[in-house]
């Protein structure tokens, strides 16, 4: 009966906090590398649209390297930190896209 | 009927490269015009000398610097490599380049054969590599010092960049889109700081006005304590703002030199230049 308070999309949710939780707790080699790939994949993205920002990649670098010592939750801060530049950057690109031409001197 | 419609036709694309080839030219009048507007009291030919047209402590301290100029080695040195280099086939750059006067203001061009815009710097190390040498680093070092000394000999020719043809016009339009677009973790673009806060402070510098920019390079700065070319200042500009720089004479660079010279067009080359 309790159960019945969540609805499915609730429980999604729930589930996925359950898995970050134990990523940053105990995380393993294919969930860091995983996401650091798929973050890594945004900075290049953004980087063909000419807005990588200047210390994306050196965050990420230093996220491979917590990592490696063992010094996984500041390894998953790094990455969070990085993925939020990266996001930022892809945004920032798209948004460019058009609104340069309202900064023509006419 | 068909007459017609080939007359419309024809009309048409008439129109549109009169539109397409027109553009260049009236942004060039609008962006003088905003700085003639913006600084009334600065004397036109006077913006090549950057912010030591609009402080006048600034141009004290600069004058007095430029009484023993800290580029002059640089220019000396740049002689010697320009005159005395031989490449592996018995040539020398005088073979690519001929005199050594008025060189700089053949450049930047675009080339129509390559597809793309030749700066002064990217025609240097195609000489090199021409006559089976190494291409020298594109930012610094000695390919900034013959640059020093090729602009020395410059000073007082006017810079007459031509924009003509639609391949042209194209690599114009990245080079404008490029100086208008934001980068970097700042958010900022070259005219947030070089138009709009022209004149304003920056800490304690005062930020110049992109017009006549391009006119003093290579400099040396104080800041750097040695003689870099204009693409080691785009990319200094990147990365002050957070944004990634790129490689000195990198298609995206070419590009914003060239625009930028087009917007500076009748001024006079004064490089190499010395500030802070």
């Amino acid at each position: 009966m309790t159960i019945s308070i969540f609805s499915t999309s609730k429980l999604s949710i729930f589930g996925l906090c359950v898995f970050a939780l134990n990523a940053t707790a105990n995380p393993t080699n294919p969930d860091f590398n995983a996401l650091w790939l798929e973050v890594d994949s945004f900075r290049k993205a953004a980087g063909i649209q000419g807005h990588e920002w200047r210390d994306t990649a050196k965050i990420l670098l230093g996220a491979k390297e917590e990592f490696k010592v063992g010094n996984s939750e500041k390894a998953f801060v790094l990455l969070s930190k990085a993925r939020a530049e990266s996001i930022a950057s892809l945004a920032q690109a798209a948004r460019e896209k058009k609104s340069w031409k309202r900064r023509v001197i006419k | 009927m068909k007459k017609l419609a080939f007359l419309i036709t024809g009309l048409t694309v008439a129109l549109y490269g009169t539109i397409l080839f027109a553009e260049p030219e009236a942004e060039q009048a609008a962006f003088k015009s905003y700085f003639h507007n913006k600084f009334p009291d600065v004397d036109k030919p006077d913006f090549i000398n950057g912010v030591y047209a609009l402080d006048s402590n600034a141009r004290e301290q600069w004058m007095e610097i430029e009484e023993f100029p800290p580029y002059e080695i640089a220019i000396d040195e740049g002689e010697a490599l320009f005159n005395n280099t031989r490449f592996t086939d018995g040539k020398s750059y005088g073979h690519c380049f001929g005199t050594r006067q008025h060189l700089r203001k053949k450049y930047p061009y675009f080339d129509n054969e390559k597809a793309q815009v030749v700066t002064m710097e990217l025609a240097i190390n195609d000489c090199r590599e021409k006559h089976g040498a190494k291409p020298l680093e594109y930012k610094i070092g000695d390919l900034a010092k013959i640059s020093a000394y090729l602009s020395y000999h410059s000073r007082g020719d006017v810079i007459d960049v031509i924009v003509s043809g639609p391949a042209a016009i194209q690599a114009y339009n990245k080079g404008k889109e490029y100086y208008y677009t934001k980068r970097g973790q700042l958010n900022f673009a070259c005219v947030d700081c070089h138009v709009s806060s022209a004149g304003k402070r920056l800490r304690t510098e005062i930020l110049s006005p992109s017009l006549g920019h391009v006119s003093h390079f290579p400099v040396y700065r104080l800041k750097w304590g040695s003689i870099g070319t204009l693409h080691r200042r785009f990319s200094g500009c990147n990365s002050q703002v957070r944004a990634k720089s790129q490689p000195g004479q990198s298609e995206d660079y070419r590009n914003l030199e060239f625009f930028l010279s087009y917007m500076s067009n009748d001024l006079e080359f004064n490089g190499p230049g010395v500030r802070r």
